[in-house]
């Protein structure tokens, strides 16, 4: 099946009632807690996940994509409202959204943010279409060699944006790591570190992880401060949230620009969406006619790094479809939905699961739409929900988590998992350690054990079949080179940029 | 990344330090006095020397589980159960040590240029009781069900944590847990414990 004919019959199998409902529910759930001050999108997500899965594959993917658009959307939000950023890679939204609200523009920064995640949106989700069935035809060729070194690799970029300290960053991974590893071991049917606990022998629960690590934490971290943060007026009728037309005129460059930049960013596992905002500010600001506007309320300076977050969700969903690897918090997320259920990402998933994968990426395309429709008007009914008292949000937020992680399996045992990884989330954000190379590394640590060991009964234990094969010799080659880059070179201070607008 | 550090906020820092508004967070960020700040960097370092010994100590206490308990190799020589958690735990042993050596002696660390952590009691004692709050709403899920646990845990959210006095939220939250078991078990149909000592 070619890119047209299959997004065709992907087109056909989402528009039916039931997917449209569903993703026009996902969409404005994903948004409804997306905004709730402090949730990104990977919080979100996992807290609504337990939701989706009662669905048939479809509809429930199709879902989940407009709970992961709805959720990009309400991180802006909050960004330029409440200077919140909801995510790391909406921080660059706030310096130019913020400053937008501040001289009484919040509704223009907000509907030019909405209408650039939807040019960018889109043009991510072109270049997903026609990009993904390429790139699963070249990895149908990978084997377990090529696997584990492109899991070495991944690991190691995700590590790129760990924060202050690379040595955290690799604290995190390791942690995540081993605790990918309690559980029944497949190979031999050992039970590891399960303390004789049944409930352990499947594995830690990835919901129970997640969600404990992403929302729980995060409450904890928001709810030590007492103080109600302050909100702008927001106009109340739709023609005032609409940017005018030089405004758009204006924009028009840096939301194309952010399109393609975030599309090319987001195809790298692990660059995320934090570099693709900042790159396509970058750009935006040396290429505009008034650079002296960046970081004064300048409409550019929301639209670019809007279109190129938004636009990267194409471009992580290459990664993450064909190879199974998830290039951020959010994509480990998303991979654990898949496996929950019973699909595998991978090279075979557009061959053998063709009825799902492209329902998904035609309903990627609506999500778009549904967004712009749907969200826009309700911007001051989300103004006004922002406006709820954190102390009534966050118990919500905690039994909300709470029924989450107990739908999944109705297992108690798992809700206990969720408070301890809870505490967790909030030790490792105090101690500054980042969460996401932990959860990735959880997610992406069976598949590197197995492909590993898989290589090493192939090769009669010799670590030379990594150097044998072309590609996998490749990817170790760029996996030494990018950590030598890392440690001393140029791209160390690339990244110490990234981090120190992270920050 | 919400990190807990006691840097300028948000957009700020990436406007290179033109920051012509007050910061949105509270007055309890506001910029330390020279005292504090130097007792904050004592603290964040022996904090962080601190962390690297316990992991490194929690590797060494892992990696013996691992090496005892399970398999290093296969019975034909491949790697067998024990093989990457022996790895990972070596790993994390060497890292918590280069932690611990990094914040003793690094150059960052010494001249106090390390970013420091923000870790007033009074703080993280507010964050630990609404996690003590969750932790006994999980510990009642079992024996009373969803919805009296969460009234448990809504009740100490209005008492002990927020001290609550507005008769209007504290409706609000006390018909959270109803509300969201008429939503889940009833509309969607996913079904909520209903506590053991009632069936």
């Amino acid at each position: 099946m070619n890119a047209i004919d299959g997004l065709l019959h992907g087109l056909q199998a989402a528009i039916t009632p039931t997917n449209l409902l569903w993703l026009l529910v996902g969409c404005l759930l994903g948004t409804l807690v997306g905004i709730l001050p402090g949730l990104g999108p990977p919080a979100t997500i996992a807290i609504l996940l337990p939701l989706a899965t009662g669905f048939a594959p479809a509809t429930g993917l199709i879902m989940m994509a407009g709970i992961y658009y709805g959720a990009k959307y309400g991180g802006s939000t909050t960004s330029i409202l409440l200077n919140i950023p909801g995510e790391s890679s909406s921080v660059v939204t706030c310096i130019d959204g913020y400053e937008m609200a501040k001289k009484g523009r919040a509704g223009q920064a907000l509907g030019i943010a909405a209408i650039g995640s939807f040019v960018a949106g889109t043009l991510g989700v072109i270049g997903l279409t026609f990009l993904a069935p390429v790139a699963a035809d070249v990895a149908v060729n990978f084997g377990p060699p090529e696997y584990s070194a492109l899991m070495v690799f991944a690991l190691l970029l995700v590590i790129m944006l760990a924060g202050d300290s690379m040595l955290k960053g690799f604290i995190a991974m390791f942690i995540g790591l081993f605790l990918s590893t309690v559980g029944t071991d497949l190979f031999s049917g050992e039970q590891r570190f399960t303390g004789g606990q049944i409930e352990l022998a499947g594995g830690v629960e990835f919901i129970a992880l997640s969600v404990g690590i992403f929302a729980v934490g995060e409450v904890l971290v928001n709810i030590e401060d007492k103080t109600e943060h302050k909100l702008f007026k927001v106009p109340s009728k739709l023609r005032e949230l609409l940017p005018s037309k030089a405004d758009i005129k204006k924009s028009t460059p840096a939301m194309l620009q952010g399109g393609i930049v975030g599309f090319l960013i987001g195809i790298l596992p692990g660059a995320g969406s934090t570099v693709a905002s900042f790159v396509s500010y970058i750009i935006a600001k040396k290429t505009s006619k008034t650079p002296e506007e960046f970081g004064h309320g300048s409409i550019e300076g929301v639209a670019a790094p809007e279109a190129a977050n938004n636009s990267e969700t194409g471009g992580a969903m290459v990664p993450l479809l064909t190879m199974g690897i998830p290039g951020s918090g959010t994509g480990a997320v998303l991979l654990g939905a898949l496996v929950l259920y019973g699909l595998n990402p991978g090279p075979l998933l557009f061959h053998e699961h063709a009825d799902v994968v492209w329902p998904i990426i035609a309903s990627m395309y609506l999500g778009n739409i549904a967004l712009l429709v749907m969200n826009l008007p309700m911007v001051p009914f989300f103004a006004k929900l922002l406006n709820t008292p954190y102390k009534v949000l966050y118990p919500a937020i905690l039994l909300i988590s709470v029924v989450g992680v107990y739908s999944v399996n109705f297992s108690i045992f798992d809700v206990g998992l969720l408070v301890v990884f809870g505490l967790l989330g909030y030790v490792l954000r105090k101690l500054d350690i980042p969460p996401a190379p932990l959860v990735l590394a959880f997610v992406l640590g069976p598949i590197a054990e197995n492909s590993i060991r898989q290589s090493l009964l192939l090769s009669d234990n010799s670590p030379i079949i990594y150097l044998q094969r072309p590609i996998s010799a490749a990817l170790i080659g760029l996996a030494v080179m990018l950590f030598g880059l890392l440690t001393f070179g140029r791209a160390r201070k690339v990244r110490e940029q990234v981090i120190e607008i992270d920050a | 990344m919400d990190q807990d550090i006691d840097r300028r906020t948000d957009a700020d820092v990436a406007r290179n330090g033109e920051v012509d508004h007050p910061p949105v967070v509270g007055a309890a960020e506001q910029e330390p006095a020279d005292g504090d700040e130097a007792r904050d960097t004592r603290v964040t370092r022996r904090v962080h020397v601190v962390l690297g010994l316990v992991i490194a100590a929690l590797g060494a206490w892992l990696l013996y589980k691992s090496s005892t308990e399970l398999a290093f190799r296969g019975p034909n020589g491949e790697p067998g159960p024990g093989y990457l958690p022996v790895l990972l735990t070596l790993c994390l042993i060497g890292l918590g040590l280069a932690l611990s050596a990094v914040w003793l002696w690094g150059p960052k660390a010494r001249s106090g240029e390390a970013p420091t952590l923000s870790l007033s009691p009074r703080r993280i004692g507010r964050a630990v009781l609404v996690w003590l709050a969750l932790l006994v709403c999980a510990l009642l899920i079992e024996p009373l069900g969803f919805l009296l646990a969460g009234e448990v845990l809504v009740l100490l959210v209005i008492v002990v944590i927020e001290r609550m006095r507005s008769i209007p939220l504290i409706i609000t939250l006390l018909l959270l847990p109803p509300a969201m078991y008429f939503l889940f078990d009833t509309l969607l149909e996913v079904q909520l414990p209903g506590g053991t000592l009632w069936y």
